[in-house]
């Protein structure tokens, strides 16, 4: 049975793209646009994957992957961000984010992150 | 190597001065209403140069020397051209005159500047294959020029005005004041080349498109001007404001004939719908801009908030009319940082960053350490996914 994966990115076009790449070899529990859907799905779904973009609308991603990780300590949650910031990383990682992938991205980076994290 | 922008400021006003000048010596010859639209301070690699300056159907070299020296390089545009030899019933023969003219009144202020005098010198006419960088202010790669546009009423084209001081001479006069340096201002343009290489890298990764050329520049631009950065074209992109160390606005724009060649490149499918394509634009944007902060953040070692993107869809002037009523209130000159990648020959993107100012000082420091090779270039770094997350 295919791992379900939670897609959270304010972006339809990221959304999309992630979609593209991930749907071969995983299920796509739903899409959340900001962190407070992200978090009600994550409830709802249970996935065994989050893919979470950092600067969105409503609440970002670093403060959704710290109400996920409160609620759900074992959550694997991928932190998918155009932003390469040293610090802003480790503000992600204190949160709770088991990795990171920076975009713009390719498909292997994506599965090889996601092995990565899935394998831990 | 700090700079105080207040100091180059004042170059500013002087440059925005002579374009004044330039456009009312150019009214009282021609008759014709004109008006300075673009006055411009700015801070250019030395290679680049050649491209900054473009090319023009006609351009006239006036040197001149005294207590600054260097030459003044007027192009005209093909209408303004046949206006102006219209009006003054000499043909192309008015030119070397009116260039000459200009330049007179742009010098008028320097002079007065310097308390000493400069004397024009008889115009040259000057072939595009000239090596423009010739005596210029190139001090440790980088070249200072004074930019004016002055446009007539009603006609097509300007006439682009800009003024390259001599190495030496200019050098020497910024030696004068304590402020300036030629390596702090050097380092103003590595500061927007390397921003403007992290654009090329963004753009290039999210389309797939190599770029075909890259210009950038700093500029320091009277307020009221902004606007004029951009032309009256339709852009696509997207806007984005950074909080932190630095505030600054950011612009990221593709002229909108091109946009469907974007989101065509973005999105793999077929005619995306117009949502799907804002989004991809307004992604690229995003990405595009990180890219540009995040260079900033880790010469910093600090962290730069970014906005969500703010789509836009208007003509040149209308996008940055925003910034210049932000920027309006706090001061009469800002900062910007432009950078032009060319994807192909139908497809440009431009971004243009305004940082606050009243973090001149921080973008000094960052431009700093940037010179310097401070920045971690391999960042970000391999993730160490055994970590436990807490």
């Amino acid at each position: 049975m295919a791992k379900q994966v939670l897609l959270v990115d304010d972006s339809e076009f990221m959304r999309n793209l992630l979609r593209e790449i991930l749907e071969e070899e995983f299920e796509i529990a739903d899409e959340a646009e900001n962190g407070v859907e992200a978090v009600e799905m994550y409830k709802e779904y249970d996935p065994d994957l989050v893919m979470m973009d950092i600067v969105m609308p409503i609440r970002d991603g670093i403060e959704a992957t710290a109400d996920i990780k409160d609620h759900d300590p074992s959550a694997h949650i991928i932190m998918c961000t155009s932003i390469g910031q040293e610090e802003k990383m480790k503000k992600a990682v204190k949160a709770g984010a088991d990795g990171y992938i920076t975009k713009p991205f390719q498909k292997p980076s994506v599965m090889d992150a996601i092995s990565d994290v899935l394998a831990a | 190597m700090r700079v105080d922008l207040d100091s180059l400021a004042s170059f500013s006003h002087t440059g925005a001065k002579g374009g004044r000048r330039a456009a009312e010596a150019l009214e009282t010859l021609t008759g014709v209403p004109a008006h300075c639209e673009l006055s411009r301070t700015t801070l250019v690699d030395a290679d680049g140069l050649s491209s900054f300056l473009g090319d023009a159907a006609t351009r006239i070299a006036v040197p001149f020397d005294g207590a600054l020296a260097g030459r003044a390089l007027v192009s005209f545009e093909k209408p303004f051209a046949a206006r102006v030899a219209e009006e003054t019933g000499t043909g192309d023969g008015a030119l070397p005159e009116v260039a000459n003219i200009l330049t007179s009144g742009f010098v008028d202020g320097w002079a007065e500047n310097t308390e000493g005098t400069i004397d024009v010198q008889p115009p040259e006419p000057v072939d595009v294959d000239d090596a423009l960088v010739d005596d210029v202010a190139a001090a440790d790669g980088a070249a200072f020029v004074f930019e004016s546009r002055v446009a007539l009423a009603g006609v097509d084209g300007t006439c682009r005005f800009a003024v390259l001081p001599a190495a030496e001479e200019f050098v020497d006069y910024l030696g004068d004041d304590g402020d300036l340096s030629a390596d702090a201002l050097a380092a103003y343009a590595q500061l927007t080349a390397h921003s403007a290489d992290a654009v090329a890298d963004h753009l290039a990764a999210m389309t797939g498109i190599d770029p075909d050329a890259v210009e950038s520049h700093f500029d320091f631009v009277p307020v009221e001007d902004v606007p004029s950065l951009l032309d009256d074209a339709a852009y696509e992109g997207a806007v984005f404001e950074s909080d932190g160390p630095v505030n600054t606005v950011l612009a990221v724009l593709f002229d909108e004939d091109e946009s469907g060649a974007v989101a065509d490149a973005l999105v793999a499918r077929e005619d995306p719908d117009e949502a799907l394509a804002e989004s991809a634009i307004a992604e690229l944007g995003n990405v595009t801009a990180s890219g540009v902060l995040d260079g900033w953040a880790n010469a910093l070692d600090a962290t730069i908030d970014v906005s969500t993107p703010s789509h836009v869809r208007d003509d040149g002037r209308a996008v940055l009319d925003t910034v210049a009523a932000a920027y309006g209130r706090h001061a009469d000159t800002v900062a910007v940082v432009d950078a032009t990648v060319a994807l192909s020959d139908d497809l440009t993107c431009r971004v243009c960053a305004f940082p606050s100012p009243e973090d001149a000082d921080t973008v000094a420091e960052i431009a700093t350490e940037l010179s310097a090779g401070d920045a971690d270039p391999e960042f970000p770094p391999e993730y160490d996914t055994g970590g436990d997350g807490a």
